[in-house]
């Protein structure tokens, strides 16, 4: 299943956020839980199978490969996809403005 | 390194939850998972752990920085069975969980559902072709009842059975993980600690009946060929199921013709014994004669009768009267000759068949069915009793 043909997962969404600095996997966990503000403690499964999945949509690449250590960054493809999910989730933040009207 | 334990894979890899419940247990009690096979799984026995085991599905295998990772993140690989990666960790020392969204999870069983779609496509055809086959021998034969007691029919039965049990496996398998996807999907986890108990109990169970049936099925063929004999009809009287020539022709001139000879066996004047599942008792004997300076009607040479008895006692009585119907079919050219059924009350059925020199008759009580082709001068109606006689006296 390919990023169109639904909504971003949370975890996609970080992870092409990471990356708009090019990155390896562990610095990545690390970055996440980070930016997250530890909100997100995101396991090595799931990081490497989003990392697979981003790979084969071509949203990421990997830039770099030494054999040890694999460094990912980000696409243009994979940049209009993370703006479009921004874009829908400020959207869906600015609908839901109504509820702190209401208070 | 411990003293390794061997336990018998009795659930489906696939089933993910019940299989890494099953893992944590046996760590509870010391036993360590340690390699997954075909049919066995190896434990090391240990000191009693709390471990956490989950099962990875991977196309690729997992480089060495993910396995570092993992490291670095509590977990372990064990080990590997196909796409299937086994990974532990301590319970105590674990913080974070291998799969943290179920969705992406769910997406990652996209090419294994794919793969296993696949194969379910191509077990369907192979299997709907498969019974085709095994329908058209029995429906497009004129004699189906005579092909399945000399032929393998349970063996082929049984083949069927265990061919339908690997289908149904195919399609349980594809189930699992299509219904797992659905679900990781639709955010649901996967359940670490469902019941794993029920399954194995009946997996055992199946297992151990599908194998036996397939042992079983290897091995008909074997007795059947051991149990199968052919040798030369002694002169004398014998205790077989047969009328002999002798009784027919009462001319004390008779002799034996003796016929090509191989094997030790005069194939003219043979007994051939056959053993299977559906008819336990098979004979097909030939006996041949001449009587010297007495030709035959037409002066087409010396006058040779031959007899031909087909004898069968079956497993199930229900089949006798198909069988007699199919050898009638099989061995009466309707052109030449007419059928007459002739009426008993000692036998369950009688049929007749006549022309020119070739007279036969097929008869059946209970269980057991007698064919019997006789080429002379004698008429049929002098050889029915002795058929009536010899059937009744089986008994």
């Amino acid at each position: 299943m390919s990023y169109s043909d639904s909504p971003m997962t949370e975890a996609m969404y970080y992870i092409l956020l990471a990356l708009m600095n090019p990155n390896h996997g562990y610095q990545l966990m690390a970055l996440i839980d980070q930016v997250s503000k530890g909100r997100i403690k995101m396991g090595p499964g799931t990081l490497y199978g989003v990392l697979t999945r981003l790979q084969k949509d071509e949203l990421i690449v990997i830039v770099n490969d030494d054999g040890r250590r694999k460094t990912y960054a980000i696409t243009e493809d994979g940049k209009a996809a993370l703006k479009t999910e921004y874009k829908r989730l400020k959207d869906m933040i600015k609908d839901g403005s109504l509820l702190e009207e209401r208070q | 390194m411990g003293k390794l334990v061997k336990r018998l894979m009795l659930d489906d890899i696939y089933a993910i939850g019940r299989n890494e419940s099953w893992f944590s247990d046996m760590a509870k009690n010391g036993l360590h998972l340690k390699k997954i096979g075909c049919i066995f799984i190896s434990f090391e026995k240990g000191e009693p752990k709390n471990t956490r085991y989950r099962i990875d599905i991977m196309k690729e295998v997992p480089s060495q920085e993910q396995l570092d990772v993992y490291h670095d993140c509590g977990w372990d690989m064990i080990t590997k069975t196909g796409d299937f990666y086994i990974f532990a960790a301590d319970e105590d020392i674990c913080i974070t969980e291998l799969h943290t969204d179920p969705i992406e999870q769910g997406f990652s069983l996209t090419e294994l559902d794919k793969k296993i779609k696949v194969n379910l496509m191509i077990m369907s055809i192979a299997m709907l072709l498969f019974v085709v086959m095994i329908i058209s021998i029995y429906f497009l034969n004129d004699a189906p009842v005579l092909y399945m007691i000399k032929g393998q029919f349970v063996q082929q039965m049984l083949l069927v059975v265990v061919e339908l049990y690997v289908f149904y496996s195919v399609v349980r398998n594809y189930l699992a993980i299509s219904n797992l996807k659905k679900d990781l999907l639709q955010g649901q986890k996967i359940n670490h600690n469902e019941e794993y108990r029920k399954a194995r109990i009946t997996g055992g169970i199946l297992a151990g009946l599908f194998l036996t049936i397939a042992v079983f099925t290897i091995f008909i063929p074997f007795i059947e060929i051991s149990q199968s004999k052919d040798y030369t009809l002694p002169e004398d009287n014998t205790n077989l199921p047969i009328i002999r020539l002798a009784n027919i022709e009462h001319n004390p001139k008779l002799i034996r013709e003796i016929g090509y000879t191989g094997n030790g066996v005069d194939w003219a004047n043979r007994v051939s014994y056959d053993w299977s599942l559906l008819a336990p008792v098979q004979y097909e004997i030939d006996e041949h004669g001449v009587i010297p300076n007495e030709m035959w009607e037409d002066q087409s040479g010396e006058y040779s009768p031959s007899i031909t008895t087909r004898f069968y006692k079956l497993t199930f009585g229900s089949m006798a009267e198909n069988l007699t119907l199919d050898l009638i079919s099989r061995y009466v050219y309707r052109d030449n000759s007419e059928i007459k059924e002739i009426n008993s009350l000692q036998l369950d059925k009688m049929y007749i068949a006549e022309d020119e020199f070739r007279k036969q008759i097929f008869a059946y009580l209970d269980n057991q069915v007698i064919h019997v082709t006789y080429y002379g001068k004698e008429r049929i109606e002098d050889i029915i009793p002795l058929v009536f006689v010899k059937l009744l006296s089986i008994q």
